[in-house]
């Protein structure tokens, strides 16, 4: 009973509110607060944005610039990743962040597009040897999903690639 | 316990708002004041300084010099990524747009930016379509991205039940004021430099329409693509010709009509009964890339040379097979599409291809210019060639 009152209040107070457009001016340059009306019915507020965040996001953005993919950016990042120059150094899939990670197997696919069916496997063997994954992990395991598909993915194209190799 | 935690919470969000209610009353009016200082960015993505000649009004001239529309292929969420934008210009798309780019998450999150733009020195005539719900984010975005665009699209169309109640895409058909401080921000702040184009729908009323046109061109809005249908019409209703052409006679900037256009033969006859300056094409351009040069169905080579482009690029799986499964629609029989959407990996995708096409790679004699589907199998190609027939015969008309 007390709890419907509760959310009955909050629900007229946000509305109340959104009515008199208490959120930041929209039509202004100000931080970027805005109040969103949630599926709900009541309203929420996004945060603003202060002017030295955005700044520190631009220099960041403007340093390094927009994501550039040209032909072969894949073949040159691997080797930034020291995974055909240098096999020596470790690759830790398991470690990598996700972007990262897809990356390395958008690389692997490109592979197998080109029909670099040996080449693939080398580098599948080498990734695989640099997780260095114990012998009693847990791939079952919640937590431990991610490393469980990484393995998989890589299993799955080692098959592919020995299907197609004498 | 519960009603305890219940009121505190309460207590904050009312003291909180209260606390805007006062800021807000107090702030100096500061409308418009960004850093408007527009110092080069480091381009250490050594991305070529933006052409004039790719500016979107310098393509629209062009085209009426020429004598034909524009053609543009318009933005699709997850789908406009930078493969298929190079694909559709390879098939004589002029202007060229990104998926929607929520302005919020770029402008405040770094993985944001890479996963929603990606970019290179060919990537041009490109027109950045934004969702945003304010003159900051917008403004913000601009900012950013104002060296590696030709034009910035404002989403007004976006139906998308989540994004209207952010009040981004068709929640701002409601706020013809809002947009046109919007479009009068960028315009102020940039000038000729950044072309600004505004994305609408039409109203059920279409004088509504027409005063949201008006109210957007005085804003100084460079030209305006406009849907023909209402947010609530379903796809499956054709679109609204004639709004778009009562639109067209009272508009002072050119104007890009937009909605079932599926053909080449389409696109000519939407510009001859609206006298729109050029078509933009949507979910035609993703069931065949080569519809702008000619192309009835997707021809063989543009699959080849999506595969290509997906790979080198790199794109998510699933999106490559979105996209191939779409192109393929309606061409091969439905076994073969099926175990094409069955596939759980491009590896297994491609295995696909190669057990039942001759895929050529780059490099290989002939890539990309098969118009054909070159099937190893011949009851395949019988099976198609029957498709083809009944097809040419039961044909989909434009209603206009």
């Amino acid at each position: 009973m007390l709890r419907a009152s509760i959310l009955k209040v909050n629900r007229y107070l946000s509305k109340m509110f959104a009515n008199t457009n208490t959120s930041a001016d929209v039509t202004g340059y100000n931080t970027g607060e805005v109040a969103v009306k949630r599926g709900s019915g009541t309203t929420k507020i996004r945060k603003g944005q202060t002017e030295e965040e955005f700044q520190e996001q631009k220099k960041q953005f403007w340093a390094t610039g927009p994501s550039v993919s040209k032909t072969d950016i894949l073949a040159e990042l691997m080797s930034d990743l020291s995974l055909s120059k240098n096999e020596g150094s470790a690759l830790l899939l398991n470690k990598m962040e996700k972007i990262d990670r897809e990356k390395v197997f958008y690389y692997l696919n490109r592979l197998y597009y080109d029909r670099q069916y040996d080449v693939c496997l080398q580098k599948i063997d080498y990734l695989e040897k640099n997780m260095n994954i114990p012998p009693d992990f847990n791939l079952a395991l919640k937590k431990n999903r991610s490393v469980a598909h990484v393995l998989r993915d890589l299993q799955d194209l080692r098959d592919r690639c020995q299907s197609h190799l004498p | 316990m519960f009603v305890w935690k219940n009121a505190s919470k309460l207590q904050r969000q009312v003291r909180k708002l209260f606390q805007q209610v006062s800021s807000d009353k107090f702030k100096l009016f500061t409308r418009f004041s960004p850093d408007t200082t527009l110092i080069s960015p480091d381009m250490t993505s050594n991305l070529p300084k933006r052409s004039p000649e790719d500016n979107p009004m310098a393509v629209i001239a062009r085209c009426k010099k020429e004598g034909r529309p524009v053609f543009v292929a318009g933005p699709m969420v997850r789908y406009s990524k930078l493969p298929f934008r190079e694909l559709v210009r390879h098939y004589k798309t002029d202007i060229v747009y990104t998926p929607m780019i929520l302005a919020r998450e770029f402008v405040r999150h770094e993985n944001a930016r890479i996963s929603d733009f990606t970019t290179n020195a060919s990537d041009r005539p490109l027109i950045l379509q934004v969702g945003a719900n304010n003159v900051t984010d917008l403004l913000r975005m601009c900012e950013m991205v104002h060296p590696y665009v030709d034009g910035i699209g404002l989403n007004c169309g976006c139906p998308i039940k989540e994004q209207v109640r952010e009040g981004i895409g068709a929640a701002l058909m409601s706020k013809k004021e809002l947009v046109a401080d919007m479009v009068r921000a960028v315009k102020k702040t940039y000038g000729h430099t950044l072309v600004m184009e505004v994305k609408i729908r039409v109203h059920a009323d279409i004088a509504e329409t027409i005063e949201f046109v008006k109210c957007v061109e005085e804003a100084g809005v460079d030209f305006i693509t406009v849907h023909g249908r209402t947010k609530n019409t379903r796809s499956s209703v054709p679109a609204d010709f004639g709004k778009i052409k009562a639109i067209k006679e009272i508009a002072t900037v050119p104007i890009i009509a937009n909605g079932d256009c599926r053909s080449l033969k389409d696109a000519y006859s939407i510009c001859e009964y609206t006298g729109c300056d050029g078509v933009m094409a949507v979910r035609g351009v993703l069931y065949n890339p080569a519809m702008f040069a000619g192309f009835k169905d997707t021809p063989w080579g543009a699959v080849e040379l999506f595969l290509d482009l997906a790979s080198s690029y790199g794109l998510p799986f699933r999106l490559i097979q979105h996209h191939v499964s779409c192109m393929l629609e309606s061409q091969t029989s439905k076994k073969l599409h099926i175990e094409l959407n069955e596939a759980t990996c491009f590896a297994e995708m491609l295995d696909f291809f190669d057990k039942h096409f001759t895929l050529k790679r780059s490099g290989d004699a002939g890539f990309g210019s098969a118009v054909d589907f070159p099937y190893k199998d011949v009851e395949e190609r019988n099976l198609e060639d029957r498709k083809k027939e009944s097809r040419q015969t039961t044909g989909r008309r434009l209603k206009l």
